[in-house]
């Protein structure tokens, strides 16, 4: 049996402005699993993301392969969820490549040494090596991408969490995402509204409504669901 | 998009650039003390310098043509804070006029010194202008900070450098859109439209620094920004201090 790698119980989240965006949530999932949040605008995908590493708390609901994420455990969480957020714009704020893939190892306190292959390592995988030395700004979406995943995986987490990986991109590039992502094969929670992408990779598929998890099960079957999907304003073709 | 680089020229491969970054901060920084320094008719002392700046952008194989109209961009501030020097100096009146009741006088004492500071101020701008051409910005950003050069100011020059295009770029979008949507023109109303898009750029720019400030927050980011050094003072990089060391004091001895 699969260890937990995320748990979460009655998670509530209310923003500050007085929005309700999570309310009563329950999930878990397993190590080695994808699963693919789905569901509407605003129903509260990255919200919930934004919890898995502790950038927004609320009190022991959370706990990340059997750690309540606490201060003192913060460090830890952060270094084995690695967050890749929506716009790379956001997860890219290093003057290089290479500064920016080394920013977390550099971080979490790596050597020199440690923190270099690191980062050589996690562009190899994205395959972007060759861009060590290039500045941020000058990439393509495509390419931005690629390295703000590289900016996780230098850290070398378990669970790789992404918001919207594959918004922005055209077909060439997200099918070379698609492929990319399938190859990594740590324990993965992504939140789109791009379901083909979810069918490619996820093994379950969660749908978030109104910040509840509304329904949960093999990607297979909730996607088959058209009623189902469609009362969550969802459309699947396929 | 496309964008005009700070750093545009910091790719060739010269001399100039194969130097370690502090070697270019010190050296070039001590230039422009030195010709700061220098006394204000010492013109063989400023047609050396010049000289030399123009030895040093040859070795770099940046074009002068470049470095020159960047040259251009500043020197109207500089115009601007000198403009008043020959008025206020005391000495031998060489022409003046009056505007009304007012009695401007210009001075032979107050034109030099307006001269001496004018191109005192055009060779420190050629030289910091050289510098930063001829070193990527980043590489210039760890060699301030190995230096002991303020964090936090290292901090906000880096996110300057990696956020005014994104910033640009955002600005650009929205005149674009802005265009599309006006037929014919109104003056007033261009600039009452104008205000609005930099109120706008300012709530983007500072959202967009919470959003950042989490994804740093993500990656460990504790309040201090640790990067690496992989800089290596050679011996090439010394023999080119000396060399600029005994040259500028060559210069300050001539101008004597």
């Amino acid at each position: 049996m699969a260890r937990n790698a995320v748990e979460i119980k009655d998670l509530n989240y209310v923003y500050p402005d007085g929005t309700r965006a999570l309310s009563h949530l329950d999930l878990v999932v397993f190590e080695g699993e994808a699963v693919g949040l789905i569901g509407p605008n605003g129903a509260g995908k990255s919200t919930l993301l934004l919890h898995l590493n502790g950038i927004l708390r609320t009190d022991h609901q959370i706990r990340i392969f059997g750690l309540d994420i606490t201060d003192n455990n913060l460090p830890m969480i952060r270094s084995r969820v690695g967050l890749v957020f929506q716009d790379p714009e956001h997860q890219l704020f290093m003057p290089t490549v290479f500064d920016d893939v080394g920013f977390g190892p550099v971080n979490m306190g790596m050597k020199k040494d440690d923190v270099v292959r690191s980062v050589q390592s996690a562009l190899e995988e994205v395959d972007m090596l060759s861009f060590v030395e290039r500045s941020s700004h000058h990439l393509s979406v495509g390419e931005k991408k690629r390295v703000a995943i590289a900016t996780v995986l230098s850290m070398h987490p378990q669970i790789l969490v992404l918001d919207e990986p594959s918004s922005n991109l055209d077909p060439k590039h997200r099918r070379e995402l698609i492929h990319l992502l399938k190859k990594l094969t740590l324990t993965k929670i992504i939140a789109t509204h791009d379901l083909d992408l979810v069918s490619e990779i996820c093994t379950r598929v969660a749908i978030l409504d109104k910040g509840r998890i509304v329904a949960a099960g093999p990607a297979a079957t909730i996607l088959q669901n058209k009623p189902l999907l469609a009362r969550h304003d969802l459309d699947y073709g396929a | 998009m496309k964008h005009a680089f700070i750093d545009e020229h910091s790719h060739i491969d010269s001399l100039i650039h194969r130097l370690d970054p502090r070697v270019k901060v010190i050296s070039f920084c001590f230039f422009v003390v030195l010709v700061v320094l220098t006394g204000p008719v010492s013109w063989l002392a400023f047609a050396l310098y010049g000289l030399l700046l123009f030895c040093l952008v040859s070795i770099s194989r940046i074009p002068p043509g470049y470095i020159f109209k960047r040259s251009l961009v500043i020197l109207p501030f500089v115009f601007m804070i000198v403009l008043f020097i020959p008025f206020m100096k005391q000495g031998k009146p060489v022409g003046g006029f009056s505007l009304g009741s007012l009695q401007f006088t210009v001075t032979d004492e107050g034109l030099i010194i307006f001269w001496s500071v004018l191109v005192k101020a055009w060779l420190s701008i050629l030289c910091m202008i050289l510098l930063t051409s001829a070193t990527r910005f980043s590489d210039l950003l760890k060699a301030l900070e190995k230096m002991r050069f303020p964090t936090l100011m290292i901090m906000v020059l880096s996110f300057m450098y990696r956020y005014v295009f994104v910033i640009e770029d955002e600005f650009m979008k929205m005149r674009q859109a802005r265009e599309s949507r006006s037929t014919g023109r109104s003056g007033w109303l261009e600039w009452k439209v104008t205000a609005n898009m930099i109120g706008v750029l300012f709530i983007r720019a500072y959202e967009r620094a919470e959003a950042v400030y989490l994804a740093m927050c993500s990656r460990g980011f504790t309040g201090r920004i640790h990067t690496l050094h992989p800089f290596q003072l050679t011996r090439r990089d010394l023999i080119f201090l000396m060399a600029m060391m005994v040259s500028l004091a060559a210069i300050q001895w001539a101008g004597r």
